[in-house]
């Protein structure tokens, strides 16, 4: 196992989505993307008390965006995950497929 | 595109969300409301999830806020973003942000400022929560005894009606016959109310006990204005002699004894073997005003006897009266000072010389005896928080020095002086605030010990940390930050730009006067200390001699107790004279029992009774008053228990009884008095010179004289009677031990139980628990003074400490150059003590100028000690200059430790 603290499970989920989002992972669309794929409503505080949270562990970086006509001109602030994000993913990821391995007739595929 | 946010919703997130964030929330919220308005929703259901979504931010912000003391920063867009803001906000020109945002701003510039130096911060914080607790603390106790009203309905309209003699100090309560005179006669009153004490035996619920009631006048919860639970109070016909079987029970009886019983009213319960009818029930907590609170009461039935012309000074009722509407006090008084004239002239052979009846407000009269101790001690807390706040400038100052080049960057880039002053002053504020919070905390635990250490008559009004005591603490929070804060502020006001930026912020001319100011402020301290110092030590030395004066008799090893028979069973004097014979008897055998009598009245337990004194042949005029004083019935082994010594003839004996000469025994300062030049014995007093058949007393002796009350004030005329003589169902036990007295309790009451197993002792103590709690509200006073005290010195020590450290890290140079040309080590410190010695002479100087003039702040706490004792003068200097000079020392010695080329090389 890693040195890096076991992520939650709300932050796996942000994780994931800034992952997937690869450069587009600002507020609005981690929320979406996380609302849209597990059919959960999220709260808009939470998302953005865990990304505070994750980049001050230094599991993500952020950096400002261009501003843009849409939304009032206001810019927005995108995120990136870092290696030591990766890490944290990896081990949580891989403590899970441990855990679940051999569960599959019970669980199904996963 | 145009702004889609509902306005009410921006200005919540403008308010709420720190500047730094604000834009990219918003924007992503713009952005998320504008899909989800574009994808169909309802405008209604859109809004909703807006506000939502809004407050969800603005709690987890608020949570980050109190986690991290500040919003977060990371990207150096961002921080780059910030630095912009910064030097707008330091020029004050930023027209985006909220007022709300930048109080924020301060704050967390100030909260910043704390994290970067928790011990320094914390070190400032327990200063002030010390100064601010203290103060929060004195003026809880004041706010509650001499502020908040009476808890009575119009206690304005509330005066107390008291006998003063003239010439005396002696402030009595009033007779039956003076009552009943007051109340049928004076216009001023709208109605008038006596009680009286009155201890009973409560028999047939449970064990026989002893209780404290009170005997009242029919309309005397009327007069407070206090109505009962239930039932009713008394009626006129019931305040009667011979129809007064009806009590009325507090609240604590009914749930202690009666287990609330809902039924209670029309129930009866026997009083000193009578049945009594419960006619109503009073709610928790009704207190007199001097804070008495009674378990039971009764009503007054004053007997025809005492309403006679001759009882007129026989005081023993306590008056309250209510003033007419419009009616103002002083109309009140000059109508009772007529009256007590016409009365004086009507029955003048009765009256000594002087006597009148005196209305005081009630509220006067309940808060005067705290008045003064309370004063001094808010005045003493005052000089404490002024201490705290001179030390606490002093830590900040020296801080400033140090920060003064970040200050002048800020003023390059722009800051004004007013913006900087604001910042400092609003770290300040955020410290002094969290100081008043911890002190605040404090408060809490000193009240629960003042009310545990403190007289018990501060019980009187209740302490609460209440809204004007809050109030209190958030005006000397705020006045506190500001006090401190100032010193360093007004160093920003006089900062040399260049000058600083240019020599690297080590030295500037600000420097000089910075450390000017902490040397005033040092010495400021030790003024304060010094006379605060000089109160506690003036307390001190007056307890001393309190405790130095004989109280006349000797009070060593002397248990007292409190013993009432029965009337209804002890129905002639034959059986009251037998049950104390034989208890007295009874308790000679016990062994550790010296000796032991029984009296009326106990020395310094408030108990007393006072009347004329007729002596036989003594002529009044004007150099000759009518006498009165003290008088008390007392078994003849009363010399020996109370060790009272005999100074002439003999005491009462066991011959002395109803069939022998009436005799008494009188204090060597009636002796002189009355008989001034002759010998008392054989004297005769206390008949009736007009009746020639009438009986008189034959003085057998002459005794010490008792301090009765307290152990100041008391020079009445005392004399005794012979309980064989004139037998009373009440009596103190009065018994001298050869062990602790406490150990002979147990003996006590297994021999009054023996003799009698339906009765009760109450009022068990020891004569020097007595003696002492009759000074224990100096004993308090001085118990806080002296912590202020320490308070202080230790403030004052931590002070010069702090100054002479600094002065010798600013100085190093010249001290190098000084140990190369080859001074010595002792020549160097002594440089250095003689510097800071002068610091805090100088305050010391004019603390004695303060104390001096401030000495007649607290006389009236003092006995026979001058406020310029020299003995406590000498001594307290003495140890604030020695405290001075060890802390002084400490930084003499490290510089003396300085290696001389590090010096020279550190410029």
């Amino acid at each position: 196992m890693g040195s890096v603290t076991p992520l939650g499970e709300f932050e796996q989920l942000v994780m994931l989505a800034i992952l997937r989002l690869i450069d587009e992972a600002y507020a609005v669309t981690i929320t979406k993307e996380i609302e849209e794929r597990t059919n959960q409503r999220v709260s808009v505080g939470a998302v953005y008390t865990t990304l505070n949270r994750l980049e001050e562990k230094g599991f993500l970086s952020s950096h400002r965006g261009v501003s843009r006509p849409m939304r009032g001109g206001r810019p927005r602030r995108f995120y990136n995950v870092e290696s030591d994000g990766m890490e944290a993913i990896q081990n949580t990821l891989a403590a899970l497929r441990r855990m679940s391995s051999g569960l599959e007739p019970i669980l199904g595929e996963l | 595109m145009t702004q889609t946010l509902p306005a009410p919703v921006l200005s919540f997130l403008k308010a709420v969300i720190p500047e730094i964030e604000r834009d990219y929330l918003i924007g992503d919220l713009e952005e998320m409301y504008l899909k989800s308005v574009q994808s169909g929703k309802s405008r209604l259901r859109a809004i909703m999830w807006l506000w939502g979504a809004a407050f969800s931010l603005a709690i987890s912000y608020l949570f980050s806020f109190i986690r991290h003391g500040r919003a977060r920063e990371v990207d150096v867009n961002l921080a780059a973003d910030r630095f912009r803001r910064q030097s707008r906000f330091d020029r004050g020109n930023d027209g985006k942000s909220s007022l709300f945002d930048r109080f924020i701003q301060y704050l967390q510039y100030g909260i910043q400022r704390l994290r970067q130096q928790p011990a320094f911060s914390a070190i400032v914080i327990a200063i002030l929560a010390v100064g601010i607790g203290a103060n929060i603390a004195i003026f809880s106790l004041v706010n509650a005894v001499l502020l908040r009203p009476l808890p009575y309905s119009e206690p304005s309209e509330l005066v107390s009606l008291n006998h003063v003699y003239g010439g005396s100090n002696l402030r009595s309560v009033v007779s039956a016959r003076g009552f009943q005179e007051y109340r049928d006669t004076i216009h001023s009153f709208e109605k008038v109310a006596a009680s009286t004490g009155w201890v009973t035996n409560l028999t047939g619920l449970g064990d026989p006990e002893r209780l404290f009631g009170g005997r009242i006048s029919w309309n005397y919860f009327d007069v407070y204005g206090a109505e009962p639970a239930i039932g009713r109070t008394f009626s006129q016909d019931e305040d009667v002699f011979g129809n007064s079987h009806v009590v009325i029970l507090s609240n604590e009886f009914w749930k202690n004894r009666l287990g609330s019983d809902p039924d209670a009213i029309g129930q009866t319960i026997q009083l000193n073997g009578e049945s009594y009818t419960i006619v109503g029930l009073m709610p928790g907590g009704f207190r007199d005003f001097m804070g008495t609170t009674r378990l039971l009461w009764t009503p007054l039935a004053l007997t025809p006897d005492q309403l006679e012309n001759r009882s007129i000074i026989l005081e023993f009722l306590t008056v309250v009266a209510r003033i007419n509407d419009g009616v103002t006090l002083e109309s009140a008084q000059a109508e009772m000072a007529v009256k007590s004239e016409v009365m004086y002239q009507e029955i003048t052979e009765l009256i000594p010389e002087g006597w009148m009846c005196q209305v005081t407000s009630l509220t006067e009269l309940a808060r005067e005896d705290y008045r003064s101790s309370l004063l001094l001690l808010l005045a003493a807390v005052g000089i404490v928080l002024a201490l705290t706040c001179a030390n606490v400038a002093n830590m900040l100052l020296a801080r400033s020095i140090r920060r003064r080049k970040e200050i002048a960057v800020r003023s390059a880039l722009g800051a004004g002086r007013l913006r900087l002053i604001g910042m400092l002053l609003t770290e300040s504020m955020v410290l002094s605030g969290l100081g008043g919070l911890a002190g605040l905390f404090l408060t809490f635990l000193g009240v629960e010990a003042m009310i545990v250490l403190g007289p018990p008559e501060f019980g009187t009004a209740t302490i609460v940390i209440d809204t004007t005591v809050l109030g209190f603490t958030l005006v000397i929070t705020l006045l506190t930050g500001v006090l401190f804060g100032l010193a360093p502020a007004a160093q920003v006001s006089r900062l040399d730009i260049q000058g600083t930026l240019r020599e690297g912020g080590l030295s500037s001319r600000v420097d000089r006067s910075g450390s000017r100011l902490r040397q005033i402020l040092v010495a400021a301290e030790f003024a304060m200390a010094l006379i605060i110092l000089t109160s506690a030590g003036l307390l001190i030395r007056t307890i001393d001699s309190l405790q130095q004066i004989d109280p006349g008799f000797e009070p060593r090893n002397v248990l007292t107790a409190r013993i009432s028979i029965p009337e209804s069973r002890y129905t002639d004097e034959a059986k009251i004279t037998a049950f104390y014979d034989e208890l007295l008897a009874g308790l000679a055998e016990v062994p550790n029992i010296e000796s032991v009598a029984t009296t009326t009245q106990v020395p310094f337990t408030g108990q007393g009774y006072t009347t004329i004194f007729n002596v036989e042949g003594y002529v009044i005029d004007d150099d000759h008053p009518r006498p009165w004083g003290d008088v008390r019935i007392v078994s003849p082994g009363f010399l020996g228990a109370l060790g009272l010594p005999l100074l002439k003839g003999r005491f009462f004996e066991a011959t002395d009884g109803a069939e022998s000469l009436p005799v008494i025994v009188v204090d060597e300062v009636a002796a002189e008095r009355l008989w001034p030049g002759s010998d008392p014995i054989g004297k005769r007093a206390f008949g009736d010179p007009d009746d020639p058949d009438s009986r008189w007393f034959q003085v057998i002796g002459v005794v010490g004289h008792v301090h009765q009350q307290n152990l100041v004030e008391d020079t009445h005329l005392q004399a005794y009677f012979c309980s064989r003589q004139i037998p009373g169902i009440n009596a103190n036990m009065v018994i001298r031990t050869t062990g602790d007295p406490l150990d002979m309790v147990p003996a006590l009451r297994t021999t009054v139980l023996s003799i009698d197993s339906d009765q009760p002792i109450a009022g068990i103590n020891t004569m020097e628990d007595l003696i002492a709690g009759s000074i224990g509200d100096r004993r308090t006073t001085m118990f806080l003074l002296v912590i202020f005290a320490i308070i202080a010195i230790v403030l004052a020590a931590l002070g010069i400490y702090g100054v002479m450290s600094q002065m010798v890290g600013e100085r190093s140079r010249e001290i190098g150059v000084r140990m190369a040309c080859g001074a010595s080590v002792t020549g160097l410190i002594q440089m250095i003590v003689k510097q800071g010695l002068k610091l805090a002479i100088y305050g010391t100087a004019v603390g004695l100028l303060g104390a001096l003039l401030l000495a007649g702040a607290i006389r009236s706490q003092l006995y026979e000690i001058s406020p310029f004792d020299p003995i406590t003068l000498i001594s307290v200097t003495t140890l604030i200059l020695l405290t001075a000079v060890l802390s002084i020392l400490l930084p003499a010695i490290r510089a003396s430790r300085l290696d001389p080329l590090a010096c020279l090389r550190s410029e």
